[in-house]
């Protein structure tokens, strides 16, 4: 008996998980035959069990005969724990004092690196898309103060504060949480002073993103 | 396996990275849209979601699954740099179980990631579990997989015919029991849960509008299962 799978897959190594890479040719991979049998056919689960001599597990259960309204129901809302969730959110963002000064908190970029085996190829295809995503947003940002999109201006400059802070460029993350509020109030002319106060701090967050760069290698 | 759903390409990465570490399987959406494609055709264990997304909101998105009876048990790590109160409630009404900070810090998400997949819902039997169960577990899972999917592609196709003609509902009830034993005997847990939660003896037209929704993804994990134990080392059989 054969069948027809997929070549290119994977198997995880956490137990009972898969992983299916993208389709490729297959392979015709030969079945092993269950002790004593060809399996011809496509046997009930009794057929199944009595292939080892075992009896199949009792009806557990017989299946609701209740109509259903809208599927499940839903469990009450554990407001302690949702107030505890929400807590986290009250508090700023803590910086030190040396990272107050810098464009790039360097610790983040450092944590970043052990993430990975190659380390510094992963920030550096991190900051790459940092750049590249930063400059499209600029621009959409620019496009949305000129029409006097408040939306747009919230989303992008929330984009921009999202990604900002997971690299670790700290002074580009908070302008972009200022912006975000200043989009969210409709406030265009804090809003353009923000911009080119962000505009401004991106160039130093580029020239600091490839000073930690050329720093990492030379202390390799 | 993890969707991850966030659509800053930074952020995407940085998660990736930290999964890959993990060693879980993941797929990635950018959009609510693509989340909803994943969630209906994969079989997706937990669901890591930005709370802003280029097409809706993370409540939307929320909303939308969890009125999807045979996805509302999957669980929702949610992840942003801004929620209130009513925004945690609403997403924990929707099936939130947890909200992680942005920007991530590697140490808190590893161990927020790791209690969320606990709530996960069990898929597989484990392999230790198997052996004991079936001497022979190692060299026969592979057909036993093949069969019961199968009988789960015979189902789908009896579900679908109802749709013209009026169900024989006796018929339906021992279809369904003939493929719940089938898809137990080979550890697909998650597959057994969808069936005894999803079907009712009735045959109403819901009952198979929602376990034939549950069998797309179901035969999706199916078809992951043997293509994985047919490319991994064979077991030793136990005992």
């Amino acid at each position: 008996m054969e069948c027809w799978i997929p070549a290119s897959v994977k198997a995880d190594r956490t137990e009972g998980t898969f992983d299916m890479a993208p389709s490729g040719a297959g392979v015709r991979a030969p079945l092993p035959n269950p002790p004593g049998d060809d399996l011809g056919g496509v046997p009930n689960a009794n057929t199944i069990f009595s292939l080892f001599g075992k009896k199949p597990p009792p009806a557990e259960r017989s299946f609701s005969s209740a109509p259903r309204s809208n599927g499940l129901s839903t469990p009450p809302v554990d407001k302690q724990l949702a107030a505890q969730l929400a807590a986290q959110f009250d508090s700023p963002a803590s910086v030190t004092d040396e990272t107050d000064r810098r464009s790039v908190d360097l610790s983040v970029l450092n944590m970043l690196r052990s993430l990975h085996d190659d380390g510094d190829s992963f920030v550096n295809g991190l900051v790459s898309t940092y750049l590249t995503d930063t400059v499209t947003r600029l621009t959409a940002l620019r496009h949305a103060l000129n029409t006097r999109d408040a939306k747009e201006v919230a989303q992008a400059a929330h984009a921009i504060k999202g990604s900002s802070a997971n690299l670790g460029v700290v002074r580009m993350a908070d302008l972009g949480g200022a912006l975000q509020g200043a989009g969210e109030q409709g406030d265009f002319g804090d809003a353009a002073l923000l911009f080119a106060e962000m505009e401004e701090e991106f160039s130093h967050a580029q020239a600091s993103l490839a000073e930690a760069a050329t720093r990492r290698y030379s202390a390799a | 396996m993890i969707l991850i759903i966030e659509d800053d390409l930074v952020t995407c990465h940085i998660i990736t990275a930290l999964l890959k570490r993990m060693r879980f399987s993941y797929c990635e959406a950018h959009t609510g849209a693509e989340a909803l494609e994943h969630l209906r055709t994969r079989p997706i264990d937990l669901v890591i979601a930005d709370m802003m997304l280029p097409d809706m909101n993370g409540l939307e998105l929320l909303e939308m699954k969890h009125s999807m009876p045979h996805l509302a048990d999957i669980p929702v790590l949610c992840c942003t740099s801004k929620a209130d109160i009513e925004t945690v409630e609403a997403a924990m009404g929707f099936g939130a179980i947890d909200f992680v900070k942005k920007p991530i810090v590697v140490q808190t998400f590893t161990s927020r990631i790791n209690r969320a997949m606990e709530r996960a819902p069990t898929r597989w039997e484990s392999w230790r579990e198997m052996s004991k169960r079936l001497p022979f577990y190692s060299r026969t899972i592979q057909p036993m997989l093949v069969i019961a999917q199968q009988m789960l592609r015979e189902l789908d196709e009896a579900l679908a015919a109802t749709e013209n003609v009026s169900p024989n509902v006796a018929e339906l009830n021992a279809l369904v029991m003939r493929v719940r034993g089938a898809v137990f005997n080979v550890g697909a847990l998650r597959t057994v849960h969808q069936l005894d939660r999803l079907w009712t003896e009735t045959a109403d037209k819901q009952a198979i509008e929602y376990l034939r929704a549950a069998l797309v993804i179901e035969l999706a994990a199916f078809d992951e299962a043997i293509a994985a134990r047919a490319t991994s080392e064979p077991m030793q059989a136990a005992g």
